[in-house]
């Protein structure tokens, strides 16, 4: 005779976390359906880990919800640090980089500049990319 | 007379020549001289990073496959 099976769905409010059995044994089947409640990307159990807002999409209020930021590796904490408006890509080794010089074969220095924006961008943020720096001026 | 450029001049230069990439100021070349060796430096200077911010050429020539070289596969 086939059992049936019964999927249970229970709320553990400790870990923010919801947690779905099967079958009446749960050991087989264990299943976590994470909680995002203000929809920012991010469920609220790493919310609690990163120290941002459960139930507040952009916790530091910069207009980048929590879950781009860490997708961007930028601090949804700090409203100085949020992805560029030009839409650039970040380095997840942005804070890696160690300066050794400006010679060839050397690890260049960080900079911040204000760019086209109006934000600060810091060159290590393309720790990973090529660049091709361009000096240049206008009158 | 030198001046920094305003963020206005910047989006300009970004409007007129039809760029997407970042375009800073760079008060006083502060940056733009880390490179250069001497005391005199022209312009356009171009100088390439690699992955890293490692410096490959430094206020020199560069080809595009000098960049294609450093891209991945």
């Amino acid at each position: 005779m086939r059992r049936q099976c019964v999927w249970l769905i229970f709320s553990v409010a400790l870990f923010g976390s919801t947690y779905l059995s099967g079958c009446g044994t749960p050991a087989d089947v264990v299943i976590e359906l994470t909680q995002d409640q203000d929809g920012d990307g991010l469920d609220d159990a790493r919310e609690n880990e990163l120290g941002t807002k459960p139930d507040s999409k952009d916790t530091d209020g910069d207009g980048f919800f929590d879950g781009a930021e860490v997708e961007s590796f930028t601090d949804p904490t700090d409203s100085s640090d949020h992805p560029y408006e030009g839409g650039w890509p970040i380095g997840s080794c942005r804070n890696d980089l160690s300066a050794t010089g400006n010679q060839v074969g050397q690890v260049t220095d960080n900079f911040a500049l204000p760019n086209q924006h109006g934000e600060i961008l810091k060159l290590h943020d393309f720790c990973d990319k090529v660049v091709l720096l361009v000096g240049a001026a206008f009158w | 007379m030198e001046q920094t450029p305003s963020q206005s001049e910047l989006q300009t230069w970004q409007n007129n020549y039809g760029v997407t990439h970042p375009i800073v100021a760079d008060a006083n070349f502060s940056v733009t001289t880390r490179f250069v060796t001497g005391n005199s430096i022209g312009l356009p200077s171009t100088t390439l990073l690699g992955p890293g911010g490692v410096v490959k050429i430094a206020n020199g020539f560069v080809r595009d496959s000098d960049i294609e070289a450093l891209l991945p596969e």
